[in-house]
Formats: C-alpha cells, sequence, structure tokens
C-alpha cells in the first residue's frame, strides 16, 4: 500500500509538473524568443522481489526545451543579411530621391546654365542675358552646394548610425556576457539542468545582435557561448566583454570608423566588421554616398576649370581679359594622424578632364613617394613632382618619414567649395581677344583663319602684328610671310604646295592660325587687339561647346553624361539593394517560421496537452483513493 | 500582406504623378535615358531659339540689301541717262545730285541698326556706325568679325556679314581685269568692252600708242609690269586688242603717247564707285579730250556699277541659302525632338490601362489575404473546451 501511495504521490507529481508547464507554455505563447518546453518523464527504478522487478512509477526527469540550433543559426544568419540590406536601401533610397527630383536636378541646373550661355551668344551685346547667365551660374553654385550639404547630412547619419550601432553590440555583448555567467552558475547549481528561460533569452540576445552585425557562436560547454564578430574578432568571452569602440578615420576626419581597442594601435577593424546594419550602413557609404560626393564634386570642379579656362581667353564688355566665373575649388588633402614627417603635400590640378572621382593616396615608403589612385591601384612613384591623372602633387616641403601617408581627393569637397566669382554682368567675356583682319587690297586668295587664343600670357598685344606675303621671304625663290610686329621674323609659306591650308603657331604669343590659298606679292594680313567687340561672341561660343565636349573622368564623358551616369549607378545598386532586401526578407520569414513552427507554442497541442495531463492527473488521484479504499478494507478487516 | 501594401503604395504613386519612374531606383537605365533625352530636348529647344534668332537677323539683312541693291539699281539708271552725249553739263549737274542723294541713302542703309540698336554691318564692333565720310570718302571703321550661331548639333551659322565684306569687297573691272584709259590721254579713244581668258596672266600691263606722223599709221606696244615688251601691233577702230589672255576693244583715235592700263581687278567698294561716277557728271566737260575722258570714266564706273550689283545679288544669295539651310537643320532637330519626345513618354509615362488593372488586382488581393488572416486567426482548440 505505501508503495502504491508512493507511486501514486510520484505521478500526481510529475503530472502536475506537466501542467504547470503547460501553463508556462500557454502563457508564454506570444512571447518573442520563447521555445516550447516539455516534460521528460522517466521510470523510477524498480524494486526487486523474488519473481522480478516492480515498478515504482515515474518522476520528472528534465524539463527540455525545443530547440534546433541549425534553425537558429540560419535564422541568425539571414536576420544579419536582411538588416545589411534594410539599412542599406533605407540610406540609399534617400540619395535617389534627392538625385531624381525630376524638375530641379542638377541636370537642369547645368542644361540652365548652358542655355543662358547660348542666349549671350547669340546676342553678346545683350545684359540682360548676361545678367541671366550670372543667375543662371549661381543657381548652378546653390543646386551644387545644396546636393552637397544633403550628402554631408547623410554622412553625419551614417556616423551616427555607426556609433548607434557600436553602442547597442556594446550593450548586447554585455547583457550576453552576464546571461553567460547567469546560465553557468545556475547549471553548475541545479546538477546540469538546463535553465531554459534563460538560453531563450540568450538566444534571443544573440538574434538582436546579429542583426546589427554578423556574428558566430561557439558554445563552451559550461553553458556559457562565445561570440565573435566578423572574421573572428571576439566580443564575447564567457562572461568576458571586448567592447568596439568609434573613432574618426586617421585620413578623414569626417568619417567614422571602428575600432577593436584589443589590437595594436586601435587598429581600424571597419574591414574586419561585417554584415548586418553596421556592414548595410558602411556599404552605403563607400558604395553610394562617397561615389556621389566625389562625382558631383568632379562636375563642379569640371565646370569651374574648364568655363573659367575659356573666360580667361576672352574679354569682357569693358575690352579687359576676362576673369574667372567661378571661384576656386580646393583639393582635400588629409595626412594620416600617425604621420610624424613634416611634409605637406600641395596639388595641383593641370588637366581637370583627367581627374577621376577617386581616393588618391600618397606613401612614402623611405626612399620614394607612390602615388596611387585607389579606385583601380594604377600608380606612379619617385621623388616628386608626381604626375598622375592631370594631378600634379609636389612633396618638396618638409621632411618626409617612412611609412607617412596622406589621402588626396581632388573632388571631395569641390562641390562645398564651389563659388561664384563674377557678380557684373559686363565682364562676361563673350568676345576674343583678337581681331584678324585681310588687307582690302590683297588681289590672291589668301585667307588667314580659325584663330585661336592657346594662351593669355602676352595678350593684350603691345601692337598688332603684320603678316605680309614675299616671294623672296625666305631667301631668294623661298616664299613666305615677313611678319612685322609680334614675334618678328618669317612664316615659311609655299602657295604652290600649301595652298590647302598650313597651321601656324607663333612662338613666345600663344596665338594659333591657319594660312591658306594663294597671296599675290604684298598681300597682308594683321593680327589686333580686338577693341570694340559688343557684338564678338567667338569666346562664348567655346563655352557653349564645352557643354559637347567630353571633359570629364578622362575626357571621356560630358558634364550631363556624368550626371547621368551618377543617377544610373546610384539607381542600379539601390535597385538591386532592393531586390536583395525582398528576396533576404522572404528567406529570413521561411526561416523564422520553420523555426517557430519547430520551438514555437501551438495552443492546438497545449490544449491536448492539458486534458491528457488533467485525465492523467486525475487518473493518479484515483490511484489515492484506491490505496486508500485498500488501506480501509485492511483496517476494516482487523477491526 | 505588409509586402502587397507597399507595392500597392508604389502602384498609387505612379498612378498620382503618371510616372512610371518615380525615382531612379524604379528603373536605373531608363531614368538615366530620359535624364539624358531631356537634356537633349532642352539643347534642341536652345537650337530653336537660336534658329529663330538667326532667321529673324538674315530676313532683316536680306531686306537692308535688297534695299542697298535698288538703290545701286537706280545708280545705274542714272548714270546711262547721264553718259548720254545729248546732256548738258546742266542736266549732268541735276543728275549728279540724285545720285549724291543716293549715295546717303547707301550710306544710312550700310549704318543700319537692329531692333536691340546694334549696327547690322560693323562685324563685331556692333556699338560704332561702320561706314562713315571722313574728308569726302567713306571709310569703313568696323572689323571682318562674322557672328555664328550654333542651330544644330555639330552645325553653326552666320547670322550676318561685315559691312566690308557687303559694300567693300567689290572687284573692280569685270572681276579679274581692270583696263582704264589714262587720264592724261589727248585723244579721244574710248575703251569699250574688255574681257579676259583663261590664259591671264595678272600683272599691270601698259598698252602705248604711237603715231610718229599723222599719216603714220597707229601703233600700239604692250609691255607687263616690269617694262618687258608682251605684245604689239597696229590699231585699228572697232579691231580687239589681245595679248595673254585679255582683250579690248576701243573707239576713237587715241594720240601719240596715249596710254590705257591693264590691271587685275582690284577691291573697291560701292560708294567710291557711285562717287567716281557723281564726281565725273558734276565735273563740266569741254573739248574732245575731256569727253573721251568723261566716257572713260561713265563707263569705269558702270563696269563697276554691275560689279556691285552682281555683289550685292550674291550677297542675298548667300543668304538666301543660308536661310534654307536654317530652317531644313530646324526642320530635321523638330523631327528629333519629336521623336525623342515620344520616346521619353514610352519610357517614363505611365501606362494608366496596365496600372489601374494592376492597382485592382493587387487591391483585390490585399483584401483576400487580410480575410483569411482573421478567418484563421479565430481558429482554436481552446474554443471547444
Amino acid at each position: 500500500m505505501p508503495d502504491l501511495l508512493k507511486v501514486a504521490a510520484n505521478s500526481l507529481q510529475s503530472w502536475q509538473q506537466a501542467l504547470n508547464t503547460t501553463g508556462h507554455n500557454i502563457a508564454n505563447a506570444n512571447t518573442a524568443g520563447y521555445s516550447r518546453q516539455s516534460v521528460q518523464f522517466e521510470t523510477t527504478d524498480p524494486r526487486v522481489f523474488g519473481f522480478g522487478f516492480v515498478g515504482q512509477g515515474s518522476t520528472v526527469s528534465a524539463i527540455e526545451r525545443s530547440h534546433n540550433e541549425f534553425l537558429s543559426s540560419q535564422v541568425q544568419e539571414l536576420s544579419s543579411s536582411s538588416a545589411r540590406f534594410q539599412v542599406f536601401t533605407e540610406f540609399s533610397s534617400r540619395v535617389d530621391d534627392v538625385l531624381s527630383g525630376s524638375e530641379n536636378n542638377l541636370n537642369t541646373s547645368l542644361q540652365r546654365f548652358f542655355n543662358a550661355v547660348g542666349e549671350v551668344a547669340a546676342s553678346p551685346g545683350s545684359l540682360p542675358n548676361r545678367q541671366v547667365l550670372i543667375g543662371e551660374a549661381s543657381n548652378l553654385v546653390d543646386r551644387q552646394q545644396s546636393y552637397h550639404r544633403l550628402l554631408q547630412d547623410l554622412n553625419e547619419d551614417v556616423n551616427a548610425r555607426i556609433r548607434l550601432g557600436v553602442n547597442e553590440i556594446n550593450n548586447l555583448a554585455d547583457s550576453i556576457g552576464a546571461i553567460n555567467k547567469q546560465i553557468t552558475s545556475a547549471i553548475a547549481s541545479s546538477n546540469g539542468a538546463t535553465p531554459n528561460d534563460l538560453l531563450d533569452q540568450r538566444d534571443r540576445l544573440i538574434e538582436q545582435l546579429s542583426q546589427k552585425v554578423a556574428i558566430t557562436t561557439v558554445d563552451q560547454g559550461d553553458g556559457s557561448v562565445n561570440v565573435l564578430v566578423g572574421k573572428g574578432q571576439p566580443l564575447v568571452i564567457g562572461a568576458q566583454i571586448t567592447q568596439l569602440g568609434t573613432r574618426f578615420s586617421a585620413t578623414d576626419s569626417t568619417r567614422i570608423e571602428v575600432s577593436v581597442p584589443s589590437q595594436i594601435g586601435s587598429s581600424d577593424s571597419s574591414q574586419l566588421i561585417g554584415g548586418g546594419e553596421l556592414q548595410g550602413v558602411m556599404d552605403f557609404r563607400s558604395r553610394i554616398l562617397n561615389q556621389a560626393l566625389d562625382k558631383l564634386g568632379l562636375i563642379a570642379l569640371g565646370i569651374s576649370e574648364t568655363v573659367n579656362e575659356q573666360q580667361l581667353k576672352g574679354i569682357d564688355l569693358n575690352g579687359d581679359m576676362g576673369a574667372n566665373i567661378f571661384g576656386d575649388t580646393a583639393v582635400s588633402v588629409s595626412g594620416d594622424t600617425l604621420n610624424t614627417g613634416t611634409t605637406t603635400p600641395t596639388v595641383v590640378i593641370n588637366d581637370v578632364g583627367q581627374v577621376r572621382a577617386s581616393d588618391y593616396a600618397l606613401a612614402y615608403d623611405g626612399a620614394q613617394w607612390q602615388l596611387t589612385r585607389m579606385s583601380d591601384n594604377t600608380s606612379v612613384s619617385g621623388a616628386g613632382p608626381l604626375v598622375l591623372d592631370g594631378l600634379s602633387v609636389d612633396v618638396s616641403s618638409g621632411v618626409p618619414v617612412t611609412g607617412d601617408n596622406f589621402v588626396l581627393n581632388p573632388a571631395r569637397t569641390a562641390a562645398s567649395t564651389f563659388s561664384l566669382a563674377l557678380s557684373d554682368p559686363r565682364k562676361i567675356a563673350a568676345a576674343s581677344p583678337l581681331l584678324t583682319n585681310s588687307t582690302l587690297t590683297n588681289a590672291g586668295t589668301a585667307e588667314l583663319q580659325d584663330l585661336v587664343v592657346a594662351s593669355t600670357n602676352t595678350l593684350p598685344l603691345s601692337g598688332s602684328i603684320t603678316l605680309s606675303f614675299n616671294p623672296d621671304a625666305l631667301g631668294a625663290g623661298i616664299p613666305g610671310y615677313d611678319v612685322t610686329g609680334g614675334p618678328g621674323g618669317t612664316i615659311a609659306y609655299d602657295p604652290s604646295t600649301e595652298s590647302a591650308g598650313k597651321s601656324v603657331s607663333f612662338t613666345g604669343i600663344g596665338v594659333n592660325f591657319e594660312l591658306s590659298g594663294v597671296p599675290h606679292s604684298g598681300d597682308s594680313f594683321t593680327i589686333a587687339n580686338n577693341g570694340n567687340a559688343a557684338g564678338d561672341n567667338r569666346n562664348m561660343q567655346s563655352i557653349v561647346e564645352l557643354q559637347f565636349q567630353a571633359k570629364l573622368n578622362g575626357n571621356s564623358d560630358s558634364f550631363q553624361d556624368f550626371y547621368g551616369s551618377l543617377v544610373a549607378q546610384v539607381g542600379v545598386i539601390s535597385n538591386q539593394a532592393n531586390a536583395n532586401l525582398k528576396i533576404e526578407n522572404s528567406l529570413l520569414q521561411q526561416a523564422t517560421s520553420y523555426r517557430d513552427n519547430v520551438i514555437g507554442v501551438n495552443l492546438d497541442e497545449e490544449a491536448a496537452n492539458l486534458l491528457r495531463y488533467q485525465q492523467a492527473y486525475q487518473a493518479s488521484a484515483q490511484l489515492v483513493k484506491v490505496a486508500d479504499k485498500m488501506f480501509q478494507v485492511l483496517i476494516n478487516s482487523i477491526r | 500582406m505588409q509586402s502587397q501594401q507597399s507595392e500597392l503604395h508604389r502602384t498609387q504613386a505612379q498612378l498620382a504623378s503618371g510616372k512610371r519612374i518615380n525615382k531612379p531606383s524604379d528603373d536605373p537605365t531608363g531614368a538615366a535615358k530620359v535624364l539624358d533625352l531631356n537634356s537633349t530636348i532642352a539643347v534642341i529647344d536652345q537650337f530653336s531659339r537660336n534658329v529663330a534668332g538667326a532667321e529673324s537677323a538674315l530676313a532683316f539683312e536680306e531686306n537692308v540689301i535688297a534695299s542697298a541693291n535698288n538703290s545701286v539699281q537706280r545708280v545705274r539708271e542714272l548714270a546711262i541717262q547721264g553718259n548720254n552725249a545729248s546732256n548738258s553739263n546742266s542736266d549732268r549737274k541735276a543728275i549728279a545730285s540724285e545720285m549724291n542723294q543716293k549715295l546717303e541713302e547707301l550710306l544710312s542703309l550700310a549704318n543700319t541698326r537692329d531692333a536691340t540698336g546694334e549696327y547690322i554691318f560693323g562685324g563685331f564692333s556692333v556699338e560704332n556706325p561702320p561706314f562713315a565720310n571722313i574728308a569726302g570718302s567713306i571709310v569703313y571703321q568696323g572689323d571682318q568679325g562674322q557672328r555664328f550661331v550654333q542651330i544644330g548639333e555639330g552645325t553653326q551659322t552666320a547670322v550676318g556679314d561685315s559691312g566690308e565684306s557687303v559694300f567693300s569687297r567689290i572687284l573692280s573691272g569685270d572681276g579679274v581685269v581692270e583696263i582704264t584709259a589714262s587720264s592724261g590721254n589727248s585723244g579721244n579713244a574710248i575703251v569699250g568692252e574688255y574681257g579676259h581668258g583663261s590664259s591671264f596672266q595678272p600683272d599691270s600691263y601698259t598698252i602705248t600708242f604711237n603715231q610718229a606722223a599723222a599719216t603714220d599709221p597707229i601703233t600700239y606696244a604692250i609691255t607687263d609690269g616690269v617694262g618687258a615688251a608682251v605684245s604689239s601691233g597696229t590699231y585699228a577702230e572697232g579691231e580687239s586688242i589681245v595679248f595673254t589672255g585679255v582683250h579690248l576693244r576701243m573707239s576713237g583715235t587715241p594720240a601719240n603717247g596715249d596710254v590705257v592700263n591693264v590691271d587685275p581687278a582690284r577691291n573697291s567698294s560701292i560708294f567710291d564707285t557711285v562717287k567716281g561716277i557723281a564726281d565725273a557728271l558734276e565735273s563740266p566737260v569741254q573739248g574732245a579730250s575731256a569727253t573721251a575722258r568723261f566716257h572713260n570714266d561713265m563707263a569705269q564706273g558702270l563696269a563697276n556699277l554691275d560689279q556691285g550689283l552682281d555683289h550685292l545679288s550674291t550677297i542675298r544669295a548667300g543668304i538666301g541659302s543660308r536661310l534654307n539651310n536654317i530652317e531644313s537643320v530646324h526642320n530635321i532637330n523638330q523631327d528629333l525632338k519629336f521623336q525623342l519626345e515620344a520616346v521619353v513618354s514610352q519610357t517614363q509615362d505611365l501606362d494608366f490601362v496596365e496600372a489601374i488593372s494592376r492597382f485592382n488586382l493587387q487591391l483585390t488581393s490585399l483584401q483576400a489575404a487580410q480575410q483569411a488572416f482573421v478567418r484563421t486567426s479565430g481558429l482554436t482548440l481552446f474554443q471547444f473546451l
């Protein structure tokens, strides 16, 4: 009888435990990260009788949580990549929006600027047209600057997001470490039983962490889990936390990087950390933000350099040589904060058409300097000045130390320093500074054409230059033009062989022209300063031409083409990211629902269990009653 | 349900804007294409404005040149009238005064200003009158500049001509050679019609007439610029003198030592020509040699006037062909623009029929998903316990 009572009591206890667990499951049916628990029973040790073993009922052996390591880590991984694309598209759609404004994008501003140039070319004497051009130039500057500000704001947001992300990672790491500690001590004190709810909590924290950054987890065996970020950098080892830090990049003070204090010199571990929101933000910065800043900057640089260059070759309504329309833009040069040398590199842009929208690295290896275009690692080296992509870098100042390095970016800040330098409409140099004149008495068919001002160093001319044809200019029978004024001397020209046209450039005076036709002896041409030329639009026509010429990116793109390629590039990347996000999200949903099917609470199942356990409990209670009755029968029979 | 909702919002945005592409990521290649096409269209619009400006400038210039042509035509009539031997000195003076009026008229035409107040024949120098009367002769003050505007991809057109090229660069004589009787001649010979062949060697030739005694035949000797003998012969009135590609006929009788000059044509201005004729008409004519000199001057002036008329016609024809060219380039531009606009519309505009049916489909499936959720979320075993 006592045996039966003991069996019944054990059984009652077991079923009660089972009911408790079912209740726990039902209560947590909607708790995030909760995994279903189930009670495991085992038979108690049987008693030995002469005839055999008699069962002694059951006890609860363990309360297990339904858990699948594989499914969990799949959800982890997919959370990482989904969060990465989520953040990326969130940011990239903002740039997308900025570039696309159909009515007032940069393309429209460029177009309006060149249209205004065209109007001045059509009637160079008109002050209203010139005023409109100044206005459109100012509009172009404003548009560039506002783009730059918007992108700069995005850069601030990126920095803030990285700081926030690193903070969150550190907090999560702290919590995981603390739970690790609790779990190990719980396991130790409970003789190996698993603290299911703590494990669930930790799993949930790990999943949250995986959204911030890609992680790998390693089970320690004592219940604690080690968390490694990126390519094996330890974040949580048992209860030990290695906090990540943030700092400004050594070569770009506008850029926040992730740093790992344990590594020597707190090195930049941005490359070591991948996946998750952190990767998404950094991807955005390198693939879209910096590209957009550089390309917009290059357009600003190109416009200001080429338009100014042409403007300087003309003369304005006052008859003076032209002055810059746009202010000079600055090349950003930043030295590594760890540099110990005293060199201050200075950068001069010789040919803006060759400059690329890329960072350029400048490094000293102890013997010579090396300048590298970062986008494809093309490099030049030497003692300087180093010439690459139309840039000339002078490194002669100061004394370098091995390992010194700099990052140059000709375009990065160009849009912010892009400015308008001209406000007087009369100072737009629509006219060309020189006039040619073919003398009225010329009897031959000779012409002097296509006069181009290549350099303005010697302009205005101190006096007019006259070319007069002389059949014996270079000695008897050797025809040519005698030149008076300017460089003087003679120009060989043989009408019998060169009447189709001969290009001439004056040495010392930056003027090129073409001679053609058959002159008679004494026929002459003059080249003189253009004194009164309100009707001259030749220089403006050259500025009109700039719109159609490939003046950017290795002289392969026009300004507007280049902007178009930026829009397409951002569009394609955003589009891809959107598509990836959709795929990753649906994979994540699938994986999550697989996992939830395995670990989640199914209320129907719990309802069935409730009935089952209740019935079993009632049956066990009946057992007590039977034992009691048996006992009563026995007592009564004795009484 | 969430993804369906965002798709629905996208369709809604498309319907609201009427555009298929609302940001570059909707269709990156399409967006870049639209950007490119729109800037090409804006460039074509700029060309169209240039075309309109060029057309009005050229039409205006043509009008002015047509008026100048009329004036020169009238001068020619007057000159022919004045050249008539029956005129008295006073008749000629009267004709000369009308001719001087025509000269003023021509001068004011050459100094025409356009609607913006710019002188149209000044070259690049548009702020000052291009022709000025300096000490009795009309001198060009402008430059040889010619303004071009762009009217099409790689096509520029000149929107004017310098005054010098219109009024001053007129080759004298027959355009290649000019033959004039020396003003010191004492005979009554008049240079008649003359011309040149392809074998003409440009040089300044001199024909000198010789008659040792009144009964001797009149001979002539021709020398070139450096005095070398080229040809010689006996003069007969009405017979052509021919040498190195030049032929001329003379009437009247040259005196011993009379000289006729054969020179390559030179540039002379229409003003100088008209003024020369007016001056010849104005000065009184007395005696046979003076009459001959007068007729020689008039013949020279008439030859130059004809050259001037030819020249103005050539300039007008040039303007006309420029206008034609502008028109055809403009038509090509407009055709291109319509094509480009069609492509832009195809690329970025929304197919409303498709979008609306898509919208309805998305709406229906969203509603279906919502109803399915409501139905299934109520199902649990606990309801039956």
